[in-house]
């Protein structure tokens, strides 16, 4: 055996390690959700009596087995989420070609500006989570979507702004020189020029800044526990709870959460691992 | 004709057109670097002026101030009568080609061509007429829905020289426009770019670094290095009369060659004295150089077409040099000779009676040919 088939072999099967290490948990999730109340604390993986009442009380009843009231039904959580990943990806998507933008061809902030704003997602969210919940309830926004459209960028913005200055890098400038010649401003040049030029990395963006605002947990379970704003992570998380773990419950809305970013991951791979690596690999 | 007509059609007010001028551009870069230092030039209405240099001397960034890309530190810029230093590039009524063509990716040919008349806002028939002639001429009309990395690189400059002129700039601007293309299409696009000008009577600025383009395309060419006009000329004048051992050196394929002499005054004659060989002046010449050599120094430059080989001595012969290689060039021979220490190029037809390598040749100059130059000052003595 050639060096080289070993090699290949090695990767191979840490690769599949590495998958199954990751993929176990979820693999269990997703049994756990169609096991009836009897099975959730038995370890075997596949359930004896296959079930969808957990997805029932989840999306419909919004009642723990029988005990209706406890929750209202999924939906409500659903749409916060929603609202609130939508609008964090068109609005992180703007701020961060502009931003990316100003730094590249403006050098806006100096030279180090790009990793100071790297610097703030590499701040754990709980060192900033008292101030903020003090500044939004000073503001009015606590317990609001807006107060979690108006924080989540802390996270999005400096990953997005990454990724932008990575596409944007692949714009030629002369391009935008062309452009200027023939007749644009510097923001026609923004918007007809550049961005679409970039779209491939603007929509990697727009799809990163959503799944990290849909998997965002911490800043919502703090800013918005109540049901006016409160998403579907945090929701979720209301399974476990003095009574007990109802993990059931749980699972199916783990796997209702999880649907929506496997099918946009899946939907975008090329444009992700490109994403990935754009800027890094050059 | 044909095409003149079609264009002063389309382009009503070719009367319109102008010249530029340059006074005293200066340009420094990170408050260092010199890019630009006292550039000052004009062109006349129509003319094709070529900025000719090595890389770094300065060509593009001249041209990137005259676009309005780069702001000077120094200087003004006038296009007609306008001063222009202050005006954004898309006021300055000019249009430019560049090295990578900068055609926009996203864009079909057709929307490439259109772009510059739909940001001047132009009526929509009048957008898809002009972009049709221009498409025409260009032979570009079957490309029209392809998208720009669909086209080869001469389709490429096409497209980006019709974007340049679909809105009838007062001014071309041209930075290396066909360095990217392979050498038989260049010197093919080399003619049509320069009929298309002459055709249309656009003004135009045209940077290069390789001075057959400049000596095949310019009527005027301004010779540059470290940021500075060496000599602006004709392209024959430029050739001819080179004003100092740079634009002599930079012109002509192969270059000059240059030989260090002393001026030796011997039995009331002066004679130059090279080493390999003594150069007796006539009269006339003698006094030249000796009222206008700063010291007793000074360097013989003869060009390579300009020199006779021979195995016998002949009326004309100065020295003796080693044949070292020849170089076939199908219509004739590059012969490299070895005089003394230096390495000297010659062309000479290819029915020239030649030894073989190591054998010796008679070497003869065309004395009225001959460029003699300020060792020190490096400056044309005559």
């Amino acid at each position: 055996m050639k060096k080289s088939h070993v090699l290949t072999v090695v990767i191979t099967l840490a690769c599949w390690l590495v998958c199954i290490a990751y993929l176990t948990p979820f693999i269990w999730m997703i049994a756990t959700s169609f096991k009836p109340i009897g099975e959730w604390a038995t370890p075997e993986l596949i359930p004896r009596e296959p079930t969808l009442r957990n997805y029932f009380e989840v999306l419909v009843t919004g009642g723990i087995y029988g005990v209706r009231g406890h929750f209202p039904p999924i939906g409500r959580y659903l749409m916060n989420s929603l609202i609130v990943s939508i609008c964090i990806s068109i609005i992180t998507c703007i701020l961060g070609a502009m931003t990316a933008y100003a730094i590249l061809r403006y050098r806006a902030g100096g030279s180090a500006f790009a990793n100071w704003i790297l610097s703030l997602r590499m701040i754990p969210a709980v060192a900033i989570l008292y101030p903020l919940v003090v500044l939004t309830r000073t503001v009015g926004l606590y317990n609001t979507l807006g107060g979690l459209i108006l924080v989540y960028p802390l996270v999005t913005l400096p990953i997005t702004t990454w990724f932008m200055i990575g596409a944007l890098k692949s714009v030629p400038k002369e391009t935008e020189e062309a452009a200027m010649l023939d007749g644009c401003n510097e923001w026609q040049v923004f918007y007809k020029i550049v961005l679409p030029q970039a779209s491939g990395g603007l929509a990697t963006a727009a799809i990163f800044a959503f799944l990290f605002s849909w998997a965002e947990f911490l800043i919502p379970l703090l800013l918005a526990p109540g049901e006016a704003a409160m998403p579907l992570t945090v929701f979720a998380a209301y399974f476990s709870n003095q009574y007990g773990i109802l993990w059931g419950p749980l699972a199916a809305a783990g796997v209702i959460i999880s649907v929506p970013v496997i099918a946009l991951a899946i939907a975008i791979q090329k444009y992700l691992i490109r994403g990935l690596t754009m800027g890094f690999v050059r | 004709m044909l095409i003149y007509h079609v264009f002063s059609q389309i382009f009503r007010g070719l009367d319109y057109l102008a010249g530029v001028r340059v006074v005293g551009l200066r340009k420094i870069f990170d408050k260092k670097t010199i890019a630009v230092d006292g550039v000052s030039f004009d062109v006349r209405d129509g003319e094709f002026v070529i900025l000719l240099g090595p890389s770094g001397c300065g060509k593009t960034t001249t041209l990137r101030c005259i676009a309005g890309l780069e702001t000077p530190d120094e200087g003004e810029i006038y296009i007609g009568d306008r001063l222009v230093n202050d005006l954004p590039p898309k006021d300055r009524d000019i249009a430019m080609v560049f090295q990578s063509y900068a055609l926009y990716p996203h864009m079909t040919v057709y929307d490439n061509l259109a772009f510059p008349l739909k940001m001047r806002k132009y009526p929509k028939d009048e957008i898809d007429k002009r972009v049709k002639e221009v498409a025409r001429l260009l032979r570009i009309e079957d490309l029209l829905d392809r998208k720009p990395r669909q086209l080869s690189g001469g389709q490429q400059q096409r497209v980006a020289l019709g974007r340049a002129l679909v809105r009838n700039p007062q001014v071309w601007l041209m930075d290396e426009p066909l360095s990217n293309l392979d050498a038989k299409l260049r010197v093919y696009m080399r003619a049509e770019l320069k009929k298309l000008q002459k055709d249309l009577g656009i003004t135009t600025i045209y940077v290069t670094h390789d001075q057959a383009e400049a000596m095949a395309m310019g009527d005027r060419i301004a010779v540059m290095d470290k940021g500075k006009i060496l000599q602006y000329d004709e392209p024959h004048v430029v050739y001819e009369k080179p004003a100092n051992i740079f634009v002599a050196g930079f012109l002509g394929s192969p270059p000059m060659n240059f030989v260090d002499a002393t001026i030796v005054e011997r039995d009331s004659r002066i004679i130059l004295d090279a080493g390999v060989f003594e150069l007796p002046l006539p009269q006339d010449l003698a006094k030249l150089v000796k009222e206008g050599a700063t010291s007793d120094k000074v360097v013989i430059g003869f060009r390579p077409e300009y020199m006779t080989l021979s195995i016998e001595r002949a009326p004309d012969s100065v020295f003796q040099a080693d044949v070292y290689v020849v170089e076939p060039m199908g219509s004739s021979y590059v012969v490299d000779l070895k005089a003394g220490e230096y390495l000297l190029k010659a062309i000479t037809p290819v029915t020239t009676r030649l030894p073989p390598i190591g054998g010796k040749v008679w070497v003869g100059l065309l004395m009225d040919k001959l460029h003699i130059f300020d060792a020190k000052t490096e400056r044309t003595i005559f």
